[in-house]
């Protein structure tokens, strides 16, 4: 297990920074809408305004981002797995690439279009549960 | 009549990397139970902080507050500006309650009407879920939204700008306050719903024998509903009086430049008086009277300290009073 920990922060700690900005910034811009002044002129306590009425609204770019960067990963774990030496899909794509294995380069980029594609699936469909102006009637 | 509000000498300002910010600067006024009281001026006068204040809304560390907002809790009057943050959000929505300019941004997107309307009663009133549905049906109904049970299962976007705005003013009305702050209701409307809004305020303020507090900058607005209007200019009030003496007896020279800056429908071909210039900056006011760089009568003023003091709020009558260092008598002949 030891042996994963530093590919886990190699690939990690990249998106902390991103999200973590990215998450700032939302929650910033969500602070400062009319609603959220709306929800405290109606006396709700400061950690409802928080968790009820900001964390929602911060979720949706939020799951956005999560859902194309999921799909990013298995570009990055090319790069991951080759420095690290670990066996995976990615090295498997690169060796094959190397080694002029057709059918396995086509099988990993169909697998990885397919993962594109169900992840911004799901993604649409996580949005129209948390918002509902995205809902069709 | 009842006093419901009591604002005396209130000072707001705010720290920015330029400077202080005196966005209030002493300003006092009242409000009575059935009354409909006007803060009329215009972008940056100071009308919007003076209400955020009375609501408690501004952040404590940016805002520094002084004076006294003395505000009636059904019967007992406490001190807005020196309460606690829960003692503020205690009396938020219920002894005083807010309707916000506008209405397509200033309901919550994600949730349903019902249940936004049910959170104002749930804060004061915790855990009578089924009276707050019932109370959210019935103020939705109030205020003339069809079908009320079928439209609180929906959520604001399906909802027109004057049907949100009726959203907002039934939230507001939840805990039956008191006072209602209604910060330009209408600015965000076109004009037909607007005379509609207004009227259902106007109907609601008499059932409710509530107090409400109107801030604009449309004197159609403050001409159709108001008893009392204050005019603010830089942070100040420049005039006080009755609805009747603002419109037909102005006494400060910027509310007769207000009037004048009224198109009118009569008087098609002729130009429209602008005030000339700019407000002035609230970081750097002028020492004498802020108006007096775009005041058109200052050499009228015998003492000529338009430029170097402050003229303070007086009148030969208590109810009418305003800010000028020209005397009442003789600016009642050049305006008339």
């Amino acid at each position: 297990m030891q042996y994963f920990i530093l590919p886990w922060i190699t690939l990690a700690i990249a998106y902390a920074a991103i999200y973590t900005r990215f998450t700032r910034a939302a929650l910033l811009e969500t602070l400062g809408e009319d609603y959220i002044r709306t929800a405290r002129a109606k006396g709700v306590g400061e950690r409802v305004v928080f968790f009820k009425h900001t964390l929602r609204a911060v979720l949706a770019p939020l799951i956005t981002l999560a859902g194309l960067d999921f799909a990013g990963l298995i570009g990055g774990a090319i790069i991951t797995e080759t420095i690290f030496n670990l066996p995976g899909l990615g090295r498997l794509t690169l060796r094959s690439v190397y080694e002029f294995d057709l059918a396995v380069v086509l099988a990993t980029t169909i697998l990885a279009a397919v993962v594109v594609i169900v992840m911004n699936l799901i993604v649409d469909m996580l949005y129209a549960v948390l918002d509902p102006r995205v809902r069709i009637v | 009549m009842t006093e419901l509000l009591r604002i005396e000498d209130l000072h707001v300002s705010f720290k920015t990397d330029d400077g202080m910010v005196r966005a209030v600067d002493g300003v006092s006024l009242t409000l009575n139970a059935g009354e409909t009281v006007a803060i009329v001026g215009e972008s940056g006068s100071g009308k919007t902080v003076t209400s955020l204040s009375v609501m408690g809304l501004h952040k404590k560390g940016q805002a520094e507050i002084s004076g006294s907002i003395s505000l009636s809790d059904h019967g007992t009057f406490k001190d807005v500006v020196h309460l606690s943050d829960d003692e503020i959000r205690d009396i938020r929505g219920r002894a005083v309650a807010m309707i916000f300019q506008d209405p397509m941004s200033s309901l919550h997107p994600y949730y349903k009407i019902g249940n936004q309307l049910a959170e104002a009663y749930l804060v004061h009133n915790r855990g009578k879920k089924k009276e707050a549905m019932a109370r959210a049906l019935e103020m939705l109904d109030l205020v003339g939204i069809p079908e009320p049970a079928k439209r609180a299962q929906e959520f604001p976007h399906q909802f027109s700008g004057g049907m949100r705005q009726r959203v907002m003013i039934a939230m507001a009305l939840m805990n039956s306050p008191q006072i209602l702050i209604a910060d330009e209701p209408t600015t965000a409307l076109d004009v037909t719903v607007q005379a509609q809004i207004l009227a259902l305020l106007s109907k609601l303020k008499k059932e409710f024998n509530m107090g409400i507090l109107l801030i604009t900058h449309d004197l159609g607005v403050v001409a159709q509903v108001a008893d009392r209007v204050n005019v603010m200019y830089a942070g100040r009030i420049v005039e006080e009086g009755a609805v009747d003496d603002i419109f037909y007896s102005p006494l400060a020279p910027y509310t007769l430049g207000l009037l004048k800056s009224v198109p009118r429908v009569s008087k098609n071909n002729e130009r429209l008086k602008a005030i000339p210039g700019q407000p002035p900056s609230l970081i750097n006011l002028p020492v004498g009277c802020p108006f007096a760089p775009r005041c058109e009568y200052k050499q009228h003023s015998s003492e000529a300290g338009c430029n170097t003091t402050r003229p303070a709020l007086l009148g030969t009558s208590s109810t009418h009073r305003s800010r000028c260092h020209v005397p009442e008598n003789l600016r009642q002949d050049l305006f008339a």
